[in-house]
């Protein structure tokens, strides 16, 4: 097992944001944590990351737990974040933004430019306009830039946080499908998505998310097909 | 590792920098004493507004007490020289010695606290070093100390002086921004908890930062030393801070020729002084009060920041159309 979470319980401001949440992601796997407005689902992508205090739990990657590690540390041991709403630094090229992924292992060049001419033949476009300040690109491109630069880290696992939030529907399929042959190529992958549909539809395995806590789990295709998540999610 | 393109705004650029270059070397030669003295200090307003550019423009910690690296590089280099009968770069290397040091201090308690809370951390160092320098005998309190006259320099020589640190410290905040460090100060601005997310002790960065601000401003306060020959506790004074802080407002902050663009405000300011009647001199800060305000209401951006002279961005739509087109042909 890559990550495994354990009865995770987290406190911010006083409410009790997640009531002992609990899942894992295997190695190779692509799984979805699906789940309305609220329900936890980016606090508990950041509180694996190590961006919210943990109140109780415990969070295993690789059979190690790093339960509290900074999330400067976990940058470094192979959990990259990919955040909500793209998060670029915005007043530097694209080029300089991809460079700040590969910040741990900066002092190999030759690494770094390995990783960087795959992540342009993933994205063509990033290379086109590399010198470009990150700003001046559109929501799709910048969410490319995102999940290109989560790359650079070099991770074992990659957790994506909204990817599709307010994109174009061509560019969220065509980004599901980036995801879909990430996932193929070896790449362990955690999508956290409102987007249900889709999601559900490249998931191998599958969360549901509600109140802080995790209601359903199953195949993406199980919950695709079961009522409940129909009614509630998938609006028929 | 970057290719530049030799556009026709370069060909403007390039003028601009040849009038300036023959302008400032005409000045020594041909200029009146009080022409090159206002030179020197707008050299060494260029200079301290890159160090500034460095810390607020660049890493995003706001410094309003940067006269506290200024005032330290100047007694490290009056002490060493008044007090210790020893020569100039000892009393440099003391200066920035001593400015590392506090600098360590400002930046450990700067990565502890960002925003509002870094610039009171600051102001609190500062009024200490302004007070101590003030009061202690060692330092000449109110009075002063004066360095001996065997360290005079001609006013030529001091000008030149003062042109290569302001031209060395302009050079040395490209170098700085088109490295690493320089991305990595720029993430610290715009998003310092994403930085740390992708790996990055930001505490560290944040102190480097400081470190090499106050090195940049030490040099430039050690110089002052020596230009004056005798200075007192008002290298301290937050109308310095001020002034540092104008010169890269109105030039544009972040931006690399802000603090040339910003400094004719100390050439402006100096010749104001000078044609008022004396009892109205020190009305010169309302000058730049009404400059500030006026800034802030037409230009918030600062003047290099504009538009006009913000490097051209690509329209993204007129390159996909071109695209578009030629797939369809």
């Amino acid at each position: 097992m890559l990550l495994q979470v354990e009865d995770l319980n987290v406190v911010l401001g006083g409410l009790q944001i997640l009531q002992g949440v609990s899942f894992c992601v295997n190695e190779g796997e692509l799984v979805v944590v699906v789940g309305s407005n609220g329900a936890g689902k980016s606090t508990t992508l950041r509180s694996i990351c190590g961006m919210n205090p943990i109140v109780s739990g415990s969070v295993i990657f690789e059979g190690k737990d790093i339960t509290g590690h900074s999330s400067s540390e976990c940058a470094g041991m192979g959990l990259c974040m990919v955040p909500e709403g793209r998060q670029l630094f915005p007043e530097i090229s694209v080029r300089e933004n991809l460079l700040m992924g590969a910040w741990h292992y900066r002092k190999n060049k030759a690494r770094v430019m390995e990783n960087l001419e795959k992540c342009y033949d993933m994205f063509p476009v990033l290379k086109k306009y590399e010198n470009r300040i990150a700003s001046t690109f559109s929501g799709g491109e910048q969410q490319m830039i995102s999940i290109a630069r989560g790359l650079m880290s070099e991770p074992k696992i990659m957790m994506i946080d909204e990817m599709s939030l307010g994109l174009a529907p061509l560019i969220i399929e065509q980004l599901f499908r980036t995801i879909k042959d990430l996932n193929k190529s070896g790449m362990s992958i955690l999508l956290i998505e409102q987007n249900a549909r889709q999601a559900l539809a490249i998931a191998d395995r599958a969360y549901v998310m509600e109140n802080g806590t995790v209601t359903m789990e199953g195949t993406g295709q199980e919950l695709l097909n079961n009522e409940q998540v129909k009614t509630a999610y998938l609006g028929f | 590792m970057r290719s530049v393109k030799w556009t026709k705004r370069n060909s403007i650029y390039l003028a601009v920098l040849l009038a300036l270059a023959a302008f400032l070397i005409y000045l020594p030669i041909g200029g009146s004493r009080r022409n090159i003295n206002i030179g020197i200090l707008v050299f060494i307003y260029i200079a301290l507004g890159q160090s500034w550019n460095l810390l607020s423009g660049m890493s995003g910690l706001f410094s309003i007490a940067h006269a506290l690296f200024y005032g330290i590089g100047a007694y490290g280099m009056s002490l060493m020289l008044a007090r210790a009968g020893s020569n100039p770069l000892v009393g440099l290397l003391v200066g920035i010695g001593a400015n590392l040091l506090v600098a360590l201090i400002v930046g450990m308690v700067g990565s502890k606290l960002s925003g509002l809370y870094f610039t009171m951390a600051l102001i609190g160092i500062h009024s200490i070093f302004y007070t101590l320098a003030g009061q202690l005998t060692i330092t000449g309190g109110w009075l002063g100390i004066s360095l001996p006259r065997e360290w005079q320099l001609t006013r030529k020589e001091l000008y030149i002086i003062a042109l290569a640190i302001a031209v060395f410290m302009t050079v040395l905040f490209q170098v700085i921004r088109s490295s690493r460090i320089g991305t990595m100060f720029v993430a610290l601005k715009e998003n310092p908890q994403l930085a740390a997310s992708l790996g990055s002790d930001i505490r560290k960065w944040r102190i480097l930062a400081v470190l090499i601000s106050a090195t940049m401003a030490s040099v430039v306060g050690s110089f002052y030393a020596i230009y004056m020959m005798a200075h007192n506790a008002e290298v301290f004074n937050g109308t310095v801070s001020l002034r540092i802080m104008m010169v890269c407002m109105v030039g544009g902050v972040g931006h690399i020729f802000g603090p040339w663009v910003g400094s004719a405000l100390i050439i402006m300011d100096e010749y104001i002084r000078g044609a008022m009647p004396t009892e109205f001199a020190s009305l010169s800060v309302v000058i730049y009060a009404l400059v500030l305000i006026v800034m802030a209401l037409l230009r918030p951006q600062g003047i290099m920041g504009s538009k006009i002279f913000q490097p051209k961005e690509v329209d993204v739509r007129a390159i996909e159309n071109l695209d578009a087109r030629e797939k369809t042909e």
